[in-house]
């Protein structure tokens, strides 16, 4: 190793944790960079293997004619059509009734398109007419094995299925309902897979035709789907849906993109955090070897070769940084999708060695470790040798602060306080560092606890007060006023009430959109609802807020609502919008709903929607009552065919609010790390930089207690400069960050708990004190005898 | 009427620094007493122990063995606390480097140890400037101010807490010969009529026409100690 190589290694020795602090903060940078972007590609890669492997569908057509298939075949870039039935109708396994979803297939011959991947078990044969397969997500939730008995409702009779096989489905990867249910209660829904005659029985009101499209490699899918959608409105379908409007896939692209934001957002504070870090630091390794360096200019050492000796610093920590940050993160991307794989039930894990990841993240380091550097090193070689020598740099010139400045009566502050207001300005980039540091921490810690508290805050708006409803009866018979007076008397049931819930796609001026219409009474008390009187209007009909988006459609216009599974369609007002955190959904006051529906195209008699696969009864439950005995009180009901406990999701939110706050302890930790390792290089650089005078003020008769003051009050001084702001521009990104989530599934607007940036703020002040403490250390074992007699460089 | 205590005392004081092979031996059984209003010099080669004696007076380092008292105080039973207290009410210091704070003003710089002995001491601050000749430089800062004029700060510094005991390390190391002779004549007067000692630890022997007593150190040892009959004014030194 040459000397300048045995200097650098000194210097960095001799200043360990400053350039140890440094590291870290590029080690975490890179490594959130590593995993969430390898973590994205191997899900992206690993959800896309599934989809080509179980050929899932392009474009779901629901409610077309017949002869829509054939014609579909022609449409350039189309590879594949495929016909099947759906229906959606109660399912019993054991004692449990659940809302399921039957699949109708090919027996002995799996579809051309959206496959199920038969993990356990036998795919459906001819010869078992009552064998069922069930979705993974069921088997897993109510224990279903194969030979389990499963009781499937069709119309009012409940036939006995047979379980064959246990099976991924590309469809229900993750096991949403509809865009409108995206997180049904565990337990709640199932997804099963029948033969298609099994479907026959099942009431008209249940089914629906659907057409399955899947393109070819390499077609132009934008104007693939354009194409078929035409033709679907032209065959008179009542929705169409492309893969990216598929609700698990939907789901789980806005997870990916959750990724690809972490990939880039919290890894860039990180990295300008390590950068401003590097900076103080080389640019006081400098400072304090302006003599070393004239010497050594003098010398004849080349700027050249000094240049690289410093940007070597600032090298070392970028590479080191980065390399650690990359082993680490990419092993936790590894982890990461494996993790989720796992938790989904994804089949095809695909964990590939990305070589964009190492590349940027090695860029990353670099970029950090040498723009970082390049400020102090320039001022290194620029100075003249002759100057340089001379030891100490020219002293700084004084004046009043800028707090003294906007605040006069500051200025008759004691001389040791004003000491600390005008060391901020001392070395005013050396403070922004430490103000920048205490933002950006905010800016982690509050993007964070702010999704955190706004997903709290949009479970317990959504529960309890938007669906206000504890527990849904399904029945097997028509929902007439007795059977919702019956459930109405059940014990611990406070209201009950009839509530329509049907499949409807609405026709706007800029497009469909296909949702469901809930009709209620006029004074529900089963959903709340923020329009102007609380209620519903009694003509026209109000939709959620992304409704106006999707549709195009506006408050005063008249729009199309097509019923595919009952044939039929109406015109209704668009009264206004609701904001509701969870799905974008239709409503209609029950007894408008029955006017418009005997006006519709064409007209049908009010009474279809007391079918029981349109109608259900929601009810209340008493305050403080035994829920499960309630609901199993209502699953005894006569013609019940199946109880929803709404709030079930509910419960298990609350139940694992725990976990989502170790992500926030995280997140802390991580925004404390961020802001100890600046505000700790900074206020050691300024220790260091003022030994002599605090030497000096010892020797004078200070204590160290008062010096410490003096040096935690400055500290604790920036600290707060860098809050304000860090507050203020945390909660924009944080608002940002959850309004790039919102679609017309969810409604993220942010909805920070108040006392959030209060203990984000402690949690600085912490760290402020944290960081001042080595420095104080450093201030109490000084040896004034040896620094009184140096000059301060 | 009996001689008062002296401004310093020391019996057999001995300093040594490092263990075994390193071991240095700063000063080697230092015996002396400086009587209170004198200006004393402490003359040495570098190495000598001038610095270091100047420390165990001004209770900047503990001594390895033997006593030391200054400014009435026995400064080995001190602990830190009581050095800390010692430093504040009893001894004033000048270093060869000011090292002002530079975001203060030079009263500021006063005041900011003025403030920690009570309002007596703030009200000093503006006196001990005028007495320094910075009355009409006191509002300008460390950057705005020359060598010997930051140097008259420091020693204001010192003087501020109106200590029995001015400690002065190479007063005049970083200036030149006017302006070293300038904050020579200085700390002359701080004696005149005070009663208050002044110690210079010096490597220029010509500083040493100027003092009432001085003090000859060589390898941690006092090879002579010399009372002055007829010292010299500041001014007519030169080097």
């Amino acid at each position: 190793m040459s000397y300048l190589g045995t200097k650098r290694r000194r210097d960095m020795g001799r200043q360990r944790w400053q350039f140890l602090a440094v590291l870290v903060t590029i080690v975490l940078g890179v490594m959130m960079f590593a995993a969430s972007y390898d973590a994205y590609r191997n899900l992206e890669t690993s959800y896309n293997d599934t989809y080509d492997r179980l050929a899932f569908a392009d474009m779901t057509v629901t409610g077309a004619d017949q002869a829509f298939a054939a014609r579909t075949e022609g449409i350039a870039g189309v590879e594949a059509v495929e016909t099947r039935r759906e229906a959606d109708t109660p399912i019993r396994v054991g004692d449990h009734l659940l809302q399921g979803r039957l699949i109708g297939m090919t027996p002995d011959e799996q579809p051309s398109i959206n496959r199920i991947d038969v993990v356990e078990g036998t795919y459906l044969a001819s010869d078992e007419p009552n064998g069922i397969v069930v979705e993974i997500h069921l088997a897993e939730q109510l224990d279903v094995a194969i030979g389990d008995r499963l009781d499937v409702l069709t119309g009012s009779d409940w036939v006995e299925t047979t379980v064959v096989g246990i099976a991924v489905s590309p469809e229900y990867i993750w096991p949403a309902e509809s865009t409108q249910n995206f997180f049904p209660p565990p337990g709640t829904f199932g997804v099963a897979f029948v033969s298609s005659p099994a479907l026959a029985p099942l009431p008209t009101t249940a089914v629906s035709d659907q057409t399955l499209v899947r393109y070819a490699n390499g077609a132009d899918r934008a104007a693939t789907d354009a194409a078929v959608r035409s033709a679907a409105l032209e065959a008179g379908a009542a929705s169409t849906m492309t893969r990216a409007e598929q609700p698990s896939n939907a789901g789980l692209k806005l997870d990916l993109q959750g990724f690809e934001q972490l990939a880039v957002m919290f890894p860039a504070l990180f990295l300008l955090a390590a950068g401003m870090a590097t900076f103080v630091i080389l640019t006081r390794i400098v400072y304090a070897q302006r003599s070393q360096i004239g010497t050594l200019r003098a010398s004849g050492l080349s700027r050249g070769t000094l240049t690289r000796h410093y940007l070597s610093y600032g090298l070392i920590l970028g590479v080191g940084g980065a390399v650690i940050g990359l082993v680490l993160g990419m092993a936790m991307g590894w982890a990461i999708t494996g993790f989720y794989t796992d938790a989904l039930g994804i089949p095809d894990t695909t964990r590939a060695l990305h070589w964009m990841t190492p590349i940027v993240g090695l860029v990353f380091g670099l970029a950090v470790g040498l723009l970082s550097a390049w400020a102090p090193t320039r001022a290194a070689v620029r100075v003249s040798p002759a100057e340089a020598m001379r030891g100490a740099a020219p002293m700084a010139g004084g004046g009043p602060s800028f707090i003294e400045r906007v605040i006069p009566p500051v200025r008759r502050l004691p001389s040791r306080w004003l000491m600390v207001v005008r060391g901020i300005g001392r070395n005013p980039r050396r403070s922004l560092s430490t103000i920048l540091g205490v933002v950006l921490a905010l800016t982690l810690i509050l993007a964070s606890w702010g999704m955190i508290d706004t997903v709290v805050n949009v479970i317990d708006r959504h529960f309890n007060q938007v669906a206000i409803e504890d527990a849904t009866v399904l029945r097997r018979t028509p929902v007439d006023a007795a059977s919702v007076e019956s459930v109405g008397d059940t014990e611990g049931v406070r209201a009950a009430e009839a509530v329509v819930s049907v499949p409807v796609t609405a026709h706007g001026p800029d497009g469909s959109y296909a949702t469901r219409l809930e009709a209620y009474e006029a004074d529900t008390q089963m959903h709340g609802f923020d329009t102007a009187d609380g209620g519903l209007p009694r003509d026209g009909f109000v939709a959620g807020a992304a409704f106006e988006q999707e549709t195009g459609a506006h408050p005063g216009d008249t729009v199309e609502l097509s019923f595919p599974t009952l044939d039929t369609t109406l015109s209704a007002t668009l009264v206004g919008f609701v904001e509701e955190p969870l799905g974008t959904l239709v409503y209609m006051d029950r007894s408008s709903l029955d006017q418009a529906i005997s006006a519709a195209d064409p007209p049908l008699s009010p009474d279809v929607l007391t079918q029981p696969t349109i109608s259900q009864i929601a009810t209340v439950f008493d305050d403080g009552v035994d829920r499960a005995a309630v609901i199993d009180r209502l699953e005894a009901g006569s013609d019940v065919a199946a109880v929803i406990d709404s709030r079930s999701l509910y419960v298990t939110i609350q139940d694992y609010l725990g976990f989502f706050y170790v992500f926030v302890g995280v997140m802390l930790l991580f925004g404390g790390i961020m802001a100890f390792a600046l505000i700790f290089n900074t206020i050691s650089v300024n220790v260091a930089e003022r030994e002599g005078e605090y030497a000096t003020m010892r020797a004078n008769g200070m204590s160290r207690r008062r010096i410490a003051a003096l040096i935690t009050g400055e500290n604790l001084l920036l600290t707060l400069l860098g809050i304000v702001p860090g507050l203020i521009v945390g909660y924009y990104v944080a608002s940002w960050f959850m309004h790039s989530y919102t679609s017309d599934m969810f409604t993220f607007d942010l909805a920070m708990n108040p006392i959030t940036p209060v203990l984000s703020a402690v949690a600085m002040v912490v760290v402020a004190l944290l960081s001042a403490w080595p420095a104080v250390r450093t201030v109490d074992r000084l040896d004034l005898a040896t620094v009184v007699r140096e000059r301060s460089t | 009427m009996p001689d008062p205590a002296p401004a310093v005392r020391s019996d057999e004081l001995t300093k040594t620094y490092g263990e075994g092979e390193t071991e240095v031996r700063a000063l080697r059984g230092v015996t002396l007493e400086i009587p209170r209003g004198e200006l004393a010099v402490i003359l040495g080669p570098s190495g000598s122990g001038k610095t270091t004696l100047l420390n165990q007076i001004g209770a900047l380092e503990k001594p390895t063995s033997g006593s030391i008292a200054a400014a009435g105080v026995d400064l080995n039973s001190l602990d830190e606390g009581a050095r800390t207290d010692y430093r504040l009410h009893s001894v004033g210091f000048v270093f060869q480097f000011f090292n002002l704070v530079p975001t203060l003003t030079a009263r500021e710089n006063v005041a900011l140890i003025a403030e920690m002995t009570g309002d007596l001491g703030l009200e000093r601050t503006d006196t001990v400037l005028e007495q320094v000749g910075l009355a009409d430089r006191m509002h300008h800062f460390p950057a705005q101010l020359s060598g010997g004029e930051q140097q008259r700060v420091s020693i204001a510094r010192g003087l501020v807490k109106d200590p029995p005991l001015l400690l002065c390390d190479e007063p005049t190391g970083t200036l030149d010969v006017e302006t070293g002779i300038r904050i020579l004549s200085l700390l002359r007067g701080v004696t005149a009529g005070t009663g208050r000692t002044v110690l210079i630890v010096t490597h220029n022997s010509v500083i040493a026409e100027m003092a009432d007593r001085v003090l000859h150190l060589r390898d941690g040892e006092i090879i002579s100690d010399e009372t002055v009959e007829h010292p010299r004014s500041p001014q007519e030194l030169t080097w």
